[in-house]
Formats: C-alpha cells, structure tokens, sequence
C-alpha cells in the first residue's frame, strides 16, 4: 500500500514536471507575494498562479484590500520564477480594472512601476467582468485586479477558468458582503483596517495595520489571520505582532472577527 | 481558371445562393438572354445565350442577376492579388483564367503539387469553382485545365513536362486552343477533331485556309513559339467590397461576409508581405448613406481570423435595423511583417509581445482607445493632474525583456527602481473632494471629523501637514493643506483644508 501511495505521487510529480508550466499540471504554481506572514501562511509559499483569488474589503471603512492586491501584484510583474523555482514566464505587465477612482501614483508609492501598469476603463459591471476575463486569460499579463461590490459564483467560475488559461495572478476585491457566499477561486482572503496600537505616541502615523484573514484555500481546511504593516510612502510591507492591547481586542469582538 | 466567376461571384456573398439555380443576364437588342450560369442552373437546363423566359421555363426558381462587368474584373484582381503570394508572375488571361508563372517557385513552397494545390484552394476558399492545369505553356495550361475537374481535396491535378505538350494536349479538340468558333466549327466539319489531328496537318496549308492564329495558338501550346504573359500588379493596400444580392439585416448575414472580407484581406497581405496597422471599414446602407469604422492596430497583423474577431466586436455598435447593402475592407496603413512571423493562426503564436497587442487591440475594440491606457507621471503637485493616462494602442514600444534587477534589492524585496512619488498616497482618490467638517486640537492637528450632517467621529492621529499650492498659472489655482488620518477604527483617509480653515474635503481613502 505504501508503495502505491509513493507511486501515485511519483506519478503526480512526473506530471506536473511534463505540464511545464502551465494548465492543470501546474496546480502547484505559485507566486510569493512578499508578505512574509502571508507567503508563510499559504501552501506553497504564494499565491496560486492561474487561479482566482478573491480579497474581501470593507464597504464601510476602507483599508487594505487594494494595497495587498497592488503589491502582490508587484511582486508578480517582478517575478521570473514560481515558488517551486520553475519559470514563470507570463509578461511582466499589471492590468488593473478600474471604474475610475483608482490612483495610479499611489500604486507607484506602493513600488509597482507606472511603465507596467495598464489603467482599462470598462464602462459598466459587465463590460468589468469582461475586460478582467480577457486580462487574466492573457499570457502577457501577470496579474490583473478588478474591484466590484458583488458577483455569483458562475462569475467567479468563469473567472477561474481564465485565469488557469492565463497562468497569471486574478485578484478579484470583492465588498465583504459577499464572503459568505460560495466561489469558485482557489483562494479567499479578507482584508481589514486596524488601529495602530494605542501605546504609539499620537503625533506619530506609523505604517497602516492591516488584518489579513485566509477564509479559504481550496484543497485545505486551515483559516488564518494575522497582522500586517504598509508603509504606503515607500512600499514596505511587514508581519505585525498580533496585538497585546486592549483597544485592538475590543475592535476584533466588535467587527465579531 | 475559373469557369463560372460571374455566377460565383455572386453566389459566394450569400450561403443561402448556394445550391440554387443562379444565372447572369445581359440585355441585347432588348431581349434579356442568359450571359453565364451557375452549376445548379446548368443541371436545370439552362444555357448561356438562351432567352431569360426559356431559361424560366425550365427551372422556374431561377434566380437572376444583372452583369456587371466592372465587379467581375474587380474580383479577377482581387483573386489575382491573392494567388499573388504564390508566384511574382500573375497574369489574368482572360475573363476567366488565371495564369501563374511557377517557374522556380516551388522551392518555396514545399514541392510543386504543395504550391498548386495551396493556389487552388485559396481560390475554392474564396468561393469559387477553380479547374487547374500546369504545362510548359499558358495556352497549354488553360486547355488542359477545361478538361479538368473542378479542384476538390481528391481531385488530380494535370501536371505537363516539357516535351509532353503533344501527349497530354492530343486528345483535346482544336476549340481548347482559343480559336474562334467559326474556324473551331470548320475544322470540325472537315473532321479535325483532335489537336494531334491538327498538328498532322501541313502548316502552310493550314495557315493559308484558316488564317494566322491557329498555327499560332498550336505553336504556343506545344511550346514552339514563345508567349508572353501581360504581368498583373497589385494595387499596393488591400481593398475588398462585398455587395450582397439584397441588402442584408441580419447579424448572421453580416458576420459571414465579415469573415469572407477578413480572411481575402489576410491572403493579399500575405501575398504583399504586410501586416496592417489601421484598417477601415465602409458600410453602405441602402439609400446611399454610409458609415466608416476605423481600428488601429497596436503591431502589424495579417492573421484572417484575428481581423474577423476585431472587425465582430466594432460591429455590435453598429445599427443593423437600417439594413447594410455593401461592406468595403480596406488596409488603410500597412508596415513589413517580419519574416517568420506565425501566419494565419492566433493560437499559436508565441511571445508574450504578440499576446500583449493581441490584447489590448481586443480591449480597445470592445471599450473604445480611448479606455485602455498606461500611466504617465507627471512632475506637478497638484494630485488630480500628477499622472495622465495615455492610450496604449498606438506605437507600443515596450521592452518586455525582463528586467535585471540588481541582485541585493531584489533579495530585500525593494523596488528596482527609487520610488516614484516618496509621500503616502491614496489608491483611491474620489473623482472630486468630498466636503467634510474638521475640528482641530490646539496644536493645529486635526481631532474630529464629521460628513455634512452625520455624526462627529474621532480622529485617532494625523500624519501631516503637507501643503500643496500650484497651478495658479493655469487659472486652476490650488492651495491645500493635506493631512492623513486614520479613525479609531484603523480606517484612513487623506483629507484638505484650505490654509484659512474655510472649507475641508476628504480627498480619498487608503484601501
């Protein structure tokens, strides 16, 4: 019996090699984000590279959703190899959807380079979807981001499909509402402002607190959540200790966390 | 050669035509008599030279069409443009052949049989009857290629070598030389039946009863006497008209001539060694109005279906209520298409650049240029205007090699280059400030912030303040002063007030 187990993930493993990069024989394609937290938190180190990964944000109190999409998308135009050391070998452009509010030198603050960035304007919901289905689907893109406030899962499995033809990133920054619902991407996270602890001094703004939950990553049945920091002047991103003061606590029952 | 071009002509802008019966009719002294006819015509009975009315009597669901001289020569140099790519010597005969000089072009094209079969069915996908022949002579060729079946995937196609003129020519009748029907029909009489019984006869004679051009055209095809074939020369940009036989409103109707356009557009600028950058397309609507739609490509392309799919998606925009009764496709710009370059097939191109214009030239399609663009930064202060947005369709030239990132800044997972703008941002700015109240502490800092009419809610702490005056040279004066604040509940937001503390907006969010 044991030997057959060896033997199916001998052949697994063959597979995946022949696949080459691409399609279902690279299911274990990932791209690290640069988050460290994050990265440690994820099977294989990153993000799934041709899947869809969904970031929940808060309709009420904005804070971080899109600038966790913005640098992990940094770091796929960056990248040149998959977590597993195989070549990643889309182009190294960000598409990035947007219905008009979007700030690119704010993505530039946040290190993603202006000369790979491509601002498309969709007209309405339906033309977003669309245009995001084309991006992911793209071989020359690396990751595309498309904020909308809700979709149903046929969306998000068509999503899905285009982003396995795509082999790319495909966050998908969905209103908070939605994480209840089920979906087809591979990977769910939601995305939270916190307060800074209250033991800073007030004259100082130090680097955004980010909670960062996993809500889902297909194939395994762990949940997560820790803190992150962005310093959204230079770009820098780091794991925060999880908070030991009350103030944080408090916020954490009352959003029912 | 191309036995039925009028009727095909016709027959190929519409599916429907296809099995019916279809004839070209030519007014002569006022009577309407049958000019060319369709397969299907033929097997109903019909001949060209009858009467309209005879015609009807025996197939009474003809259908028939006016000649039109002009189209029809328009398609010979359309088809001739096309074969173009097969030979650097087109030559169109006469009404219905086509001559191809293949003297030493086989090499490129993989074989001779390669060549010709690709040649016919480059014709047959246009949508035509083609019969083809290859001899040492045109006059050779074209009579081999009467006798021949029509061009199918089985059909065999006549080859000649040189010195076989006699053989493969012999069986043939003396009308197949091009001669005119009184001379074919005195021949006959006296029983020449066959070009071997011609060549037996002593030249003298036979020139002296039935003139020069017999002997001539008996030379030329067995290669005796040399034959100079008339080059045509393709007009240098690719120009296409489709006019079906009625106006159409159909979008079924339409796409079929679309895909019909595009793909005879891709073989001539195969044939011309092009891709086209800009392409424009002319929709005549009955009545006389007409609409022009123009795409610009990122990079040149040529591949049919590629154009098919662009050309679709400008379609939906278009009106079809009104009916559209003719359709031109023009390359209105068109650059060297580098040699080794993926033809006809968009799958399989490789290359994230030809993924990435492929891309944006479908993204372009569907939202317009004007909404597919990259970024520019821009030295200025003021926030709304510090970037613009620059359409990427036209004149990408983006190096999409890899760049090498200095080994120490990757490893601390550093921008490669230094940051673009060195203060915090907003990823999303409001498209315009929202107007707040501000209540400050004592040391200027705000403390409490409320929307017009909702609660006050508390200001945790404020990064700033940042100020921000430019553009009075342009009439858009700004003078700002900016702060970052984060609420109690980690939620932050850029916010202004003017240096008066008259009025405060909220400018943004950090998401």
């Amino acid at each position: 019996m044991g030997a057959n187990i060896t033997l199916l993930e001998e052949l697994r493993h063959r597979m995946s090699e022949a696949g080459g990069g691409h399609g279902p024989a690279a299911r274990d394609a990932h791209l690290a984000t640069g988050v460290e937290p994050l990265d440690a938190a994820l099977p294989g180190g990153g993000l799934p590279a041709g899947a869809l990964t969904e970031i929940f944000y808060n309709s009420t109190s904005p804070g971080g959703a899109a600038s966790l999409a913005c640098i992990a998308a940094r770091a796929a135009a960056r990248a040149t190899t998959f977590t597993n050391g195989r070549d990643f070998t889309n182009g190294r452009f960000v598409a990035w959807i947007d219905t008009d509010e979007f700030y690119p030198p704010a993505a530039a603050a946040l290190g993603l380079d202006p000369e790979k960035l491509f601002m498309i304007h969709p007209r309405d919901p339906g033309e977003a979807l669309w245009t995001f289905e084309q991006t992911a689907r793209s071989r020359a893109i690396a990751a595309s981001i498309l904020l909308i406030t809700n979709t149903t899962i046929a969306v998000t499995r068509r999503l899905q499909l285009a982003a396995e033809a795509g082999g790319g990133l495909a966050l998908l920054l969905r209103s908070a509402a939605g994480a209840g619902h089920p979906s087809a991407a591979s990977v769910r996270l939601r995305a939270q402002a916190r307060a800074a602890p209250a033991a800073t001094p007030a004259a100082v703004l130090p680097p955004q607190r980010i909670e960062i939950e996993i809500l889902k990553i297909r194939g395994t049945l762990s949940s997560n959540n820790f803190l992150i920091e962005i310093d959204h002047a230079s770009g820098d991103v780091r794991g925060a200790a999880a908070a030991a003061d009350r103030s944080d606590c408090a916020h954490r029952r009352a959003a029912g966390a | 050669m191309l036995p039925r071009l009028p009727t095909d002509r016709i027959v190929r802008t519409d599916a429907r035509l296809a099995h019916k019966p279809v004839v070209i009719i030519t007014d002569t002294a006022g009577t309407r008599r049958v000019a060319a006819t369709s397969i299907a015509a033929e097997r109903a009975g019909a001949r060209v030279g009858m009467t309209l009315a005879q015609a009807r009597a025996l197939a009474p669901e003809i259908q028939e069409f006016t000649i039109h001289p002009a189209e029809d020569q328009a398609e010979r140099e359309a088809i001739a443009a096309t074969l173009a790519r097969f030979s650097p010597i087109v030559s169109i005969y006469d009404d219905i052949t086509i001559v191809l000089d293949l003297t030493g072009c086989e090499r490129a094209h993989g074989g001779l049989f390669t060549l010709i079969r690709a040649a016919a069915a480059a014709i047959t996908a246009r949508g035509y009857e083609a019969r083809c022949a290859v001899a040492p002579s045109p006059t050779a060729a074209r009579a081999l290629a009467m006798f021949t079946k029509s061009f199918g995937p089985s059909t065999a196609i006549p080859v000649v070598e040189a010195g076989g003129e006699i053989h493969a020519l012999g069986p043939l009748p003396p009308a197949s030389l091009q001669i005119d029907p009184e001379t074919a029909g005195r021949l006959n009489a006296l029983g020449i039946t066959t070009i071997t019984q011609l060549a037996h006869l002593p030249r003298a004679a036979l020139a002296a009863r039935f003139g020069p051009t017999v002997l001539l055209q008996m030379d030329r095809a067995l290669s005796t006497e040399p034959e100079a074939l008339r080059p045509f020369q393709a007009v240098e940009l690719p120009a296409e008209r489709m006019e079906p036989p009625a106006p159409i409103d159909r979008p079924d109707m339409v796409l079929f001539i679309l895909k019909k356009l595009a793909d005879s557009i891709a073989l001539r600028l195969e044939a011309l060694a092009r891709g086209a950058r800009s392409l424009e397309c002319v929709i005549e609507r009955p009545g006389g109005a007409v609409e022009k739609i123009n795409i610009q490509l990122s990079s040149p392309r040529r591949a049919g279906t590629w154009i098919f799919s662009l050309l679709k998606t400008r379609f939906e925009r278009v009106d079809l209520g009104q009916g559209v009764s003719a359709i031109t496709l023009r390359v209105t710009a068109a650059e060297l298409l580098r040699f080794g370059e993926p033809l006809l097939f968009e799958d399989g191109e490789p290359g994230a650049r030809q993924d990435l214009h492929a891309l944006l030239d479908r993204l372009a399609a569907r939202l317009g240029e004007e909404n597919v663009g990259r970024v520019e930064l821009v030295g200025e202060y003021r926030p709304e205007y510090c970037y613009k947005i620059v359409p990427a369709a036209p004149a990408l030239n983006i190096n999409i090699h890899h760049k090498q990132i200095p080994a120490s800044r990757a490893a601390a997972g550093q921008p490669a280059e230094p940051a673009f703008a060195r203060a915090a941002r907003p990823l999303r700015l409001y498209k315009s400030p929202k107007p707040v109240e501000l209540r400050f502490a004592d040391d200027g800092v705000p403390a409490h912030i409320r929307s017009l009419q909702l609660e006050w809610r508390e200001i945790a702490r404020a990064a700033g303040p940042e100020r921000i005056q430019a553009g009075w040279w342009e009439g858009r004066a700004v003078d700002r002063v900016y702060w970052i604040i984060e609420l109690v509940d980690g939620a932050r937001y850029w916010v202004f007030h003017d240096p008066a503390h008259a009025g405060a907006f909220v400018h943004g969010e950090f998401c």
